[in-house]
């Protein structure tokens, strides 16, 4: 019986209407589970904050078309406490409390007699019904039986009942942990974090090291990481596979289109459009010191100064990180390197996917990752990608990836300048077009025979 | 019988009193009807104001006159007349964004004047409106009985009324009255990279009601022609039932020639043009016209301009923008901060009046509308009508206007924008240029009228 860790997921969709990122790639791995495994064999197991207790449930119900938080917390037998889209719209409208109350009415009362042509135009899109169609999972008690194996998804920190059950299971009832494990930054490169986190970590990683039969990985370059660090702490690290991550980027289900035109501008909204109006280059990822922005925005000058107007710009798009001052300032400072250079905050996933599809190549000089998504995403559509040569992110795409030094700011002005070349960039994207591109399947088949033989 | 609708007429004068470039064009349209009407046929004028409630005709012979004032069309039509002089509401309106601030402001400088004996207004160009000849008639408005056959032109945007779509859809089925619709763009739908979110929903839904309820489109351009085609064909709609194309035309309506030489007495051109205009243009410059927003490059043109400068030094002319501000062009406001409007080698002339623009016009080497896209580009040919050569872009309807006797960029390659101008920077070249604008056939709003007045014959 292998049994799958949701709390993660839980945690998740109690706050956000949409699953971003890693809960998405979660609840697409649940869903696979289901199919490929035999009756009997696959569970979920989540803390439940709301029983305060572990409990497990066959995932057969689970909603697997789900997309936002409502239907999620309908399942998980939660109460949706994140906040509606219309509250982000308000809070970036109105600044007092009183006047967003006022239009938060005002807005409802609109969209009920305009038949939710209101919400539309602000593209609020359809606010989730309080009831939903999910049915709810049913949740017991955990019995488990010896060699049964539990994949922990996420982190467990804040998860401490959690984790003893978990502890006394493994000690009393013979049950076997496996922890995913997605980057040791912290430990192998701490100058890129808060001063405080490589201590926690370390901590954290220590007491799972201890706790857990068997770590899974994303990348060779992780698993390598991780031995050293738990070695130099003087412990025995627990054995290690990896499995791969996927290159795809999984897209929000295509709505219902009219087909008029391009109706783009029910998905993607305004600046994102305006943004991608010149030809340009995309650097998708949180903007923060490790990823190198201000060494990129320092080659876009140098390439300014002596391509002038043949520059195409280049797109920051993510949410605002930390310890990235240096970055700011020096946008501020040169008028975004002399306009060339174009933030777009916090894109949605479609708007993400827009902004690949259409940009001319991206590039993600980072100092080191876990794995590197923005380098698989790129090349999945189709569009050439220029990273480090350093860390996890050779391990992405191999030879379908153009590589630079990111400490080498000369290396990756070369190598810019060389795919700004629309010969090579083609060459780069016949390449690419012959790809065996992996998609979250392939991982999650992986990952399921590595529990299987585990 | 042929029924203008003039309810965006009437609204815009409701608000504002000053007439600007297309309330003229408008004017000038339904001068001409009346004249092409006299002969055998009749002609009204409609609205379907929402103050009205129902649709009423009016005698369209008061727009006949030669010259109408803003307040003289207020006055006709009953609507408020903002401020009590006219020439002064103008200033106002130009000058105070808010409706408060001006009328503080007019307060203040009529009592400044009548102080000073009347310098304040002398200096500041104002001059106070004739006295009143026309106040004696008023619109006399009667509700209209629909004859089957006769036709409603409807030359404003009637989108995002509902109403009014559920009236004429009304209309039409049960009295078999005909329904033309001019449509001057389909940009909001074709791209909505320039238009504020939402405006495309509401546009969408208005072109797939033309398609129900109108007999005949009329287009101011081959490209939106093909434009509405293919929306009809992707919306898997009926195709539209009669479009025609009527180009718009190359004159400027706003003004009569503006003296240039010094030139006293109460036509003077400090009398007409105002001194920012003045001061903007005393040196050599480029002129580009239209809103400042997003749509208009106006970014892209700075960032040529910026680029050009590092290469030609102080031999660049400077390059002004002359337009009203719009919208969602926080990029160029941006830049122009940065680089403290490229260290003034940019202007900027806001809300410039008719006669400042005929000014700028007959006064620059020539002019660039790099615009992303457009419906038609009143100032091509605009530029043209006052003989100076334009750099358009090569995109949507602009190369329509004025085919070779304009130069032509790509609106998303600077680096061809920056070509096409740094030729024309080429004095051999210009007057090269200049030579051929001369021998252009120039086409006149009448001549818009005439081609109008016919196409609605032929419904």
């Amino acid at each position: 019986m292998i049994y799958y860790d949701v709390s993660d997921l839980l945690d998740h969709f109690r706050r956000c209407m949409q699953a971003g990122g890693v809960a998405r790639v979660s609840t697409v791995t649940v869903a696979h589970f289901q199919e490929i495994s035999k009756k009997g064999d696959y569970c979920l197991i989540a803390y439940h904050p709301g029983m305060k207790k572990t409990v497990v449930a066959d995932p057969a119900t689970f909603p697997v078309n789900a997309t936002t938080g409502p239907e999620f917390c309908a399942y998980f037998g939660l109460r949706f406490k994140g906040p509606h889209k219309l509250d982000g719209y308000l809070s970036q409208r109105y600044r007092s409390r009183g006047a967003r109350l006022i239009h938060k009415w005002r807005l409802t009362i609109a969209n009920a007699l305009t038949q939710g042509k209101t919400f539309r135009r602000k593209g609020l899109g359809a606010l989730a019904a309080n009831g939903t169609s999910t049915a709810p999972a049913v949740w017991r008690e955990p019995e488990f039986a010896p060699g049964d194996l539990v994949l922990i998804a996420g982190g467990t920190r804040g998860q401490g009942p959690f984790l003893s059950f978990l502890e006394q299971a493994r000690k009393q009832q013979g049950v076997r942990l496996a922890q995913m494990l997605y980057d040791v930054l912290p430990l192998s490169d701490p100058q890129y974090f808060l001063q405080g986190h490589p201590y926690l970590f370390a901590d954290w990683l220590i007491r799972m090291n201890r706790t857990i039969d068997l770590v899974i990985t994303c990348s060779r370059q992780t698993a390598q990481d991780f031995t050293t660090a738990i070695t130099q702490r003087g412990e025995k690290a627990a054995p290690v596979s990896v499995v791969a991550l996927a290159h795809e980027f999984l897209e929000n289900a295509p709505q219902a289109q009219a087909g008029v035109f391009t109706p783009l501008y029910e998905q993607i909204s305004t600046p994102v459009l305006q943004a991608a109006r010149l030809p340009y280059v995309l650097c998708v990822g949180t903007r923060e010191i490790r990823k190198n922005n201000l060494g990129l925005a320092r080659v876009w000058e140098s390439l300014g100064k002596k391509h002038d107007l043949k520059l195409p710009r280049l797109i920051f798009a993510g949410r605002q990180g930390w310890m990235n001052e240096e970055f700011d300032r020096f946008l501020q400072c040169t008028g975004n390197a002399n306009g060339g250079i174009v933030m777009v905050e916090s894109p949605s996933d479609d708007e993400v996917a827009y902004l690949y599809k259409n940009c001319l190549f991206s590039v993600f000089p980072s100092f080191c990752e876990g794995w590197g998504l923005p380098i698989g995403e790129s090349l999945w559509y189709g569009r050439p990608a220029i990273t480090s040569n350093c860390s996890a992110m050779p391990e992405v795409a191999g030879e379908y990836a153009d590589y630079a030094d990111p400490y080498d700011l000369e290396s990756l002005r070369t190598a810019v300048e060389r795919m700004l070349d629309p010969a090579y960039r083609q060459a780069r994207v016949e390449a690419i077009a012959g790809m065996k591109k992996r998609n979250w399947k392939h991982f999650s088949d992986d990952l399921w025979r590595e529990l299987k033989s585990a | 019988m042929i029924y203008y609708d003039i309810t965006d007429l009437l609204n815009y004068f409701k608000v504002y009193t000053q007439v600007t470039g297309i309330q003229r064009v408008t004017i000038e349209i339904i001068k001409e009807f009346v004249n092409l009407a006299e002969n055998n046929e009749k002609f009204g004028l409609i609205t379907f104001h929402q103050d009205v409630k129902r649709p009423m005709a009016t005698d369209p012979a008061f727009f006949q006159k030669e010259e109408l004032s803003g307040e003289q069309i207020c006055a006709y039509f009953g609507l408020p007349i903002s401020g009590k002089s006219g020439d002064l509401t103008a200033y106002l309106e130009r000058r105070y964004g808010k409706k408060w601030q001006r009328q503080l402001h007019g307060r203040r400088l009529e009592l400044k004047n009548w102080l000073t004996r009347g310098r304040t207004f002398r200096s500041k160009g104002i001059a106070k409106s004739p006295a009143s000849t026309w106040q004696e008639k008023k619109a006399v408005w009667t509700p209209v009985e629909f004859e089957p056959g006769s036709v409603i032109y409807l030359a404003g945007g009637t989108w995002g009324k509902i109403d009014l779509t559920q009236e004429l859809g009304r209309l039409r089925s049960e009295r078999g009255v005909k329904i033309v619709q001019i449509v001057y763009d389909l940009i909001p739908v074709k791209h909505p990279a320039f238009i504020t979110r939402g405006t495309s929903f509401l546009f969408e839904d208005w072109l797939v009601e033309l398609n129900k309820m109108t007999d005949m489109i009329i287009t101011n351009a081959q490209s939106t022609q093909d434009d509405l085609i293919s929306f009809a064909k992707q919306g898997h709609l009926p195709p539209y039932r009669n479009i025609r194309v009527v180009p718009l035309a190359h004159e400027f309506v706003g003004s009569r020639k503006v003296p240039s030489a010094p030139e006293l007495g109460p036509n003077a051109l400090y009398a007409r043009v105002g001194t920012p205009a003045l001061h903007a243009a005393r040196i050599p410059y480029v002129l580009c016209v239209g809103t400042l927003e997003v749509r208009k490059n106006n970014w892209g043109l700075a960032q040529v301009w910026q680029s050009l400068k590092q290469k030609h030094g102080y031999n660049l002319p400077r390059l002004i923008f002359a337009g009203r501000k719009g919208w969602l062009n926080e990029e160029f406001e941006h830049f122009l901060k940065q680089t403290q409007n490229l260290d003034d080698y940019i202007k900027i002339v806001e809300g410039p009046s008719d006669a400042e623009l005929a000014y700028l016009y007959e006064q620059c080497l020539f002019s660039i509308f790099p615009s992303f896209c457009e419906g038609w580009g009143l100032p091509i040919g605009e530029c043209l009508w006052f003989g100076r050569p334009v750099i358009a872009s090569n995109t949507s309807s602009m190369p329509e206007v004025a085919g070779d006797f304009v130069d032509y960029a790509d609106p998303a390659d600077l680096d061809s924008v920056a070509a096409a101008i740094e030729r024309m920077l080429d004095p051999t070249y210009r007057e090269s240029r200049v030579k051929n604008i001369e021998s252009m056939p120039m086409r006149r709003w009448r001549d818009v009228a005439d081609d109008i007045w016919t196409t609605l014959h032929s419904v």
